[in-house]
């Protein structure tokens, strides 16, 4: 069956990373799919203009769980503009699978929400 | 009936590049036979109706005259006039809704069971926002439409009483007879989409006892962009237009507007012609084939998916249990697999469902899921595509373990 499915992603979604609420959040931001259902929240402590800690929860697709993830390890101790040059295509590196359009809108909303919200 | 099978598969050319179509519940496919009647309108007649007093124009008017003679034959409509021809059901339903405005009156109630599509849904809460009216949900029961709940609720103060004639997401049929019985009763309207209803079982609305009733033709091997609203006869000499423009008034100056006689006041602007042709030509190509045939392969597909389906214990079809009366369409969900996961991998094997859910967000909120996997069976559909379904079906649940 299909690659963007290989084990990685599997595992992310079975035993996603950073998937908790977090207490005494400074930013709560709320990401959906309209078209597809996923929905979740990113929480963020910013101080001093640097993302102290991250963490989301919801429920979505395997690639929106796997993105969301990985955006939250990732985007962890940057600067608003460091997160702010984050790519989607650095997203799939990180992934490890390829760009297709159909899926971008799962694999990225974590990602895309968060840049949105603190633009 | 393997031999009619394979005539029937003959009329769509689409499914020879190995497509499992399983989104009939959504949009159906088109048969050779309805695409060759709007070409023949295309090529030889091609002109409006009810102007040019031209031969084609004639022959055109004919036709959709002729269409609309078809289509309250087909539904059992009393008489041709209460046909309008509209764009499809979600706009017969708003347009209802607009031209009932006048009609309701603050503090009455209409009734919304929360299993209806957003088009029966929608233009009814829009105007009960307009109007002050309260809204009556109905819930489930037993995972299916509490229609017991819902004739308790109807009482001397509702207006209106919408309801599916079947379920668009759990394929359940619903006892629209009943219901209209008891609207009736009342003194309410009873408003009827049967967009999942018309390509599966035979409809007659004088039967029924329904007030107004509507379906789309590109649920019915029909084109898209074409659709019926009927109105009984006895409430549509009631209402006012809700359009307004070409071809729906008979005398007109800057100060006064005589409407033309109904339907036609009823519809304003060119119709989709071609399309109203090739509605008929489908209607006629469903009757040849006939009901008990429909009807036998139908059932036999849905008795046949249910024995697959109850082979996997981890696939939770949504609707009632086995025994149920429902049309072919199965709706299911599968623990810890996303719906969006299951339906991008079934459609990297050819095989096309709808994932979501399925413009009914009231059965995901009251179920309390996100969505699920739906696979429609039309008349095209054979065993095989079941197998087929269950085979990747069965795949996708390994991966996910």
């Amino acid at each position: 069956m299909d690659d963007i499915y290989r084990e990685y992603i599997l595992d992310l979604y079975r035993n996603p990373l950073n998937k908790r609420i977090l207490e005494h959040s400074t930013h709560k931001i709320h990401g959906h799919n309209a078209n597809c259902g996923d929905d979740i929240w990113l929480y963020l402590t910013i101080v001093d203009d640097k993302v102290q800690d991250i963490s989301f929860d919801g429920v979505g697709c395997a690639l929106c769980i796997a993105g969301a993830s990985l955006t939250t390890e990732k985007l962890k101790g940057l600067t608003i503009d460091e997160l702010a040059q984050i790519t989607v295509i650095e997203l799939y590196q990180w992934l490890g699978i390829e760009m297709e359009s159909t899926r971008v809108k799962c694999v990225s909303l974590a990602l895309r929400t968060t840049q949105e919200v603190l633009k | 009936m393997q031999d009619k099978l394979n005539t029937i598969r003959e009329q769509f050319p689409i499914l020879d590049q190995d497509l499992v179509y399983l989104d009939s519940g959504a949009s159906s496919l088109t048969p050779e036979i309805v695409l060759e009647s709007m070409n023949t309108y295309y090529r030889e007649y091609r002109a409006n109706i009810h102007r040019g007093i031209y031969q084609t124009s004639e022959r055109a008017t004919a036709e959709y005259e002729g269409a609309r003679a078809k289509v309250a034959e087909f539904i059992g409509a009393n008489q041709a006039e209460e046909i309008i021809f509209t764009r499809g059901s979600t706009d017969g339903l708003n347009m209802l809704a607009d031209m009932l405005e006048s009609r309701v009156k603050a503090g009455q109630n209409i009734i919304i069971p929360v299993t209806e599509h957003h088009s029966n849904m929608l233009p009814w809460r829009e105007l009960a926002r307009k109007c002050n009216l309260e809204i009556k949900y109905i819930y489930l029961k037993g995972g299916i439409l509490d229609e017991q709940a819902l004739l308790d609720e109807i009482d001397h103060n509702t207006a209106i009483v919408v309801i599916g004639h079947i379920s668009n997401v759990l394929g359940t049929i619903h006892n629209v007879k009943e219901i209209a019985n008891k609207s009736k009763e009342k003194g309410a309207l009873c408003i009827v989409d049967g967009a999942q209803a018309v390509a599966h079982i035979p409809v007659s609305v004088a039967d029924l006892g329904v007030d107004a009733y509507v379906f789309s033709g590109h649920k019915l091997y029909a084109p898209t962009g074409v659709g019926i609203l009927w109105v009984k006869y006895g409430l549509l000499e009631s209402l006012t237009p809700s359009r307004m423009g070409g071809d729906m008034v008979d005398y007109v100056n800057l100060e006064t507007i005589e409407y033309a006689p109904i339907p036609q006041r009823f519809e304003a602007g060119t119709p989709p012609i071609a399309e109203v042709i090739g509605l008929a030509q489908a209607i006629a190509w469903i009757q040849n084939l006939g009901w008990d045939y429909i009807q036998t392969h139908e059932q036999n597909l849905v008795q046949y998916v249910w024995d697959q389906i109850s082979l996997r214990p981890w696939l939770k079809v949504l609707g009632g249990e086995q025994g149920q009366m429902r049309i072919a369409c199965f709706s299911f969900i599968i623990d810890n697999i996303h719906t969006h996961d299951i339906a991008y991998l079934l459609a990297k094997e050819n095989i096309c469902v709808r994932a979501g859910q399925h413009c009914a967000s009231g059965i995901a909120q009251a179920l309390g899921i996100v969505g699920s996997t739906r696979a429609t069976f039309g008349i095209y559909n054979i065993r095989k595509e079941a197998d087929i379904l269950m085979q990747a079906l069965d795949k996708i649940h390994t991966k996910f373990q």
